[in-house]
């Protein structure tokens, strides 16, 4: 009982560090003429602050559905707070009516494909499962 | 006492609101950061969306409280929310708080500032204070009708009830004073048994100075009336012998006119007395000295005129100084005269009225010292009668005393006053007699008795008798100074003039020179 306790703990804290080689990658349309994106203007981005691109464009975050383990790491890495606390602050947006969050996506396939096909659209994925069909313009290392 | 007590109320009451004040703004001011602690996340993310609506929300909420006046949002220097702050009080400083990205913690967003509400907090200062106060003030009232009532229980009371106990408080009846209950032992208990001991030892003096004054009162009544009664006279003079008191024997001794002139200084008590010469130095020697001085004094006025009265004087020192000469009378008169008649009686023959033999020989020693002194001459004539025996044989002794009576008539009448004359025998009389002329008045005044005798002596029954005498006469001091002497010689040479038929005289020195 113990030892399942300590294990579950131990994945719950080293998951994610356990994506040691994957890195996460922000990534919009390739027609979208912004060359990168800082940090800051991820948070922004995914958290509603900023509603469109430096160019003025619209912008349309795609996230993932459920928890998976993409989404915790990105959270984590971007903002340093667990997907629970995100989930808090969108839901007291939610309720005040004022917020949209993002959408919501089954798999990379499915944002690769959003990113794709939208100009406005953003999303992320990890570092290997990037395609030419989209442009990496911020980059999370799994170190923080 | 209230004036300084509603002082130290006032400064109090001041004291407590400051300090109630203080409390409630450090109390409010805690409150106010305790409430944006609270509401720091949301507004956060409302200051980090720019979410005018979440950051009115939140405002709202704040504002809710009564203790928050007014609320800002600052976003980026934008204004989010602006509430309640219009109407800020200027110089009271509003909490602040910096806020920092949801996300990004080193990212600040914007600001929160809650204006806390000044009257809110200054209304419950007040009540607070006025609560406060108002249960020290009762408090301070119950303790103090506590004291006040403890106090007058345990001090007052008892000593109003002494006070009572002392303003009723007779010498005539004294009552000790009862000591409170609660007060046995304690210092109110002491106080009211030394009152008590206090108050008997004044109500026993108090009797016994009554006590003293009565007996004193009683004996002064005595004295006075010892002194008014007495029937001996009393008269207090000063040293000086001015009367102080007389006493009404003494009043009534001298009369009232003396009275009247002794007491008004008119007269001087020495006036009194015949003899005031003798009256005035009993008095200085009574005065000066220690003695009782005793002398008689003939009363020179008043209604007792001429009576004879002896005065005791004696100085009296009272113990303060006050001296004075007490002085005692009694009417001596009678004695005096029985004195005289005893000394008469004694001294004289009872049937002639002259000198008897014993008293004459006094008489006229005295009378012989005293020629002898101042160098005068007197004779002693010794005188026999003539016919003596046969005519008290004839006609008895009756006869007898009436020729003797007869012939001390004679013999005064050619005497003088002073002259000595004394019965020396049955019918036999001695004279002494001071002449200037010595013999030759002797001679003289012997002719006269013998002259005197040639009238007839008329005896009671009418009859006619006749005597004569034989004269022997010494002279002092041709022929002594010595009275037994003297009367031997003059007797021989009344012998001689007996023998040489009678009817003569003869002087002594005659008689020798035959």
């Amino acid at each position: 009982m113990n030892r399942c306790r300590l294990l579950l703990i131990a994945l719950l804290l080293g998951s994610p560090l356990c994506w040691g080689g994957g890195d996460i990658v922000v990534v919009v349309n390739p027609h979208n003429p912004v060359p990168a994106l800082s940090r800051g203007e991820v948070i922004d981005l995914y958290m509603g602050r900023l509603r469109q691109f430096p160019d003025g464009q619209g912008v349309a975050p795609v996230d993932y559905v459920a928890e998976l383990p993409i989404k915790t790491a990105f959270y984590y890495q971007l903002t340093r707070r667990s997907l629970a606390q995100i989930n808090a602050y969108w839901a007291r947006l939610l309720f005040n009516g004022s917020a949209r969050p993002p959408l919501q996506a089954e798999s990379a396939r499915d944002v690769i494909k959003a990113v794709a096909t939208d100009r406005a659209a953003i999303g992320y994925i990890y570092a290997n499962e990037v395609t030419d069909s989209v442009k990496v313009v911020a980059r999370l290392t799994a170190d923080p | 006492m209230l004036v300084t007590s509603a002082l130290v109320a006032c400064l109090i009451g001041f004291i407590t609101f400051q300090r109630i004040y203080h409390d409630e703004v450090q109390a409010s001011t805690q409150a106010v950061r305790q409430l944006a602690a609270t509401v720091k996340n949301t507004v956060s993310i409302a200051a980090y969306l720019q979410d005018q609506q979440l950051a009115r929300e939140v405002a709202d909420g704040l504002l809710g409280n009564d203790i928050v006046q007014g609320v800002a949002v600052h976003s980026d220097n934008r204004l989010l929310v602006d509430a309640g702050v219009t109407e800020w009080d200027a110089d009271y400083q509003a909490e602040c708080l910096s806020l920092s990205s949801p996300f990004v913690v080193e990212e600040r967003v914007g600001s929160l500032c809650l204006y806390p509400s000044r009257s809110y907090f200054e209304q419950r200062a007040t009540q607070r204070a006025r609560s406060q106060i108002s249960v020290m003030l009762e408090f301070g009232v119950v303790l103090m009708l506590l004291l006040m009532t403890v106090m007058h229980r345990l001090f007052s009371q008892p000593i109003k009830l002494l006070s009572r106990h002392l303003h009723s408080f007779t010498l005539n009846n004294p009552q000790p004073l009862v000591v409170p209950k609660f007060h046995q032992g304690d210092e109110i208990g002491a106080l009211f048994e030394d009152s008590n001991k206090l108050l008997g030892s004044v109500a026993e003096a108090f009797k016994r100075e009554r006590a003293l004054r009565q007996e004193m009162e009683q004996l002064e009544n005595q004295f006075r009336h010892i002194f008014e009664q007495a029937s001996s006279g009393i008269a207090i003079l000063d040293l000086q012998g001015a009367p102080k008191v007389l006493n009404p024997s003494f009043e009534s001794m001298i009369g009232a006119e003396a009275v009247a002139g002794i007491c008004a200084g008119t007269m001087a008590f020495e006036e009194l007395a015949v003899n005031r010469d003798e009256l005035a130095r009993a008095v200085v020697h009574a005065a000066h000295t220690r003695d009782v001085v005793n002398t008689d004094i003939e009363l020179a006025l008043g209604p007792r005129q001429g009576a004879w009265v002896h005065l005791a004087m004696s100085r009296v020192d009272e113990a303060d100084g006050d001296c004075y000469l007490e002085v005692l009378s009694y009417d001596v008169s009678e004695r005096r005269e029985r004195e005289a008649q005893f000394r008469l009686e004694a001294e004289h023959d009872p049937l002639t009225g002259v000198l008897n033999r014993r008293a004459g020989v006094r008489r006229i020693e005295t009378l012989l010292q005293d020629i002898q002194a101042t160098g005068r001459q007197c004779a002693i004539f010794m005188l026999d009668l003539d016919r003596f025996k046969p005519l008290n044989d004839a006609f008895g002794h009756d006869a007898g005393d009436h020729a003797l009576v007869w012939v001390v008539e004679r013999l005064r009448k050619v005497t003088r006053g002073g002259d000595i004359i004394v019965r020396w025998g049955g019918d036999e009389f001695l004279l002494a007699v001071e002449l200037p002329h010595g013999m030759e008045d002797a001679d003289q005044l012997a002719g006269r008795i013998l002259q005197s005798f040639e009238q007839p002596l008329t005896l009671a029954d009418g009859q006619r008798a006749s005597l004569g005498a034989s004269i022997g006469i010494a002279m002092s001091p041709q022929h002594g100074s010595e009275l037994p002497m003297l009367i031997q010689y003059a007797d021989q040479a009344m012998y001689a003039a007996k023998i040489a038929q009678g009817n003569q005289r003869c002087f002594f020195q005659l008689v020798a020179d035959n």
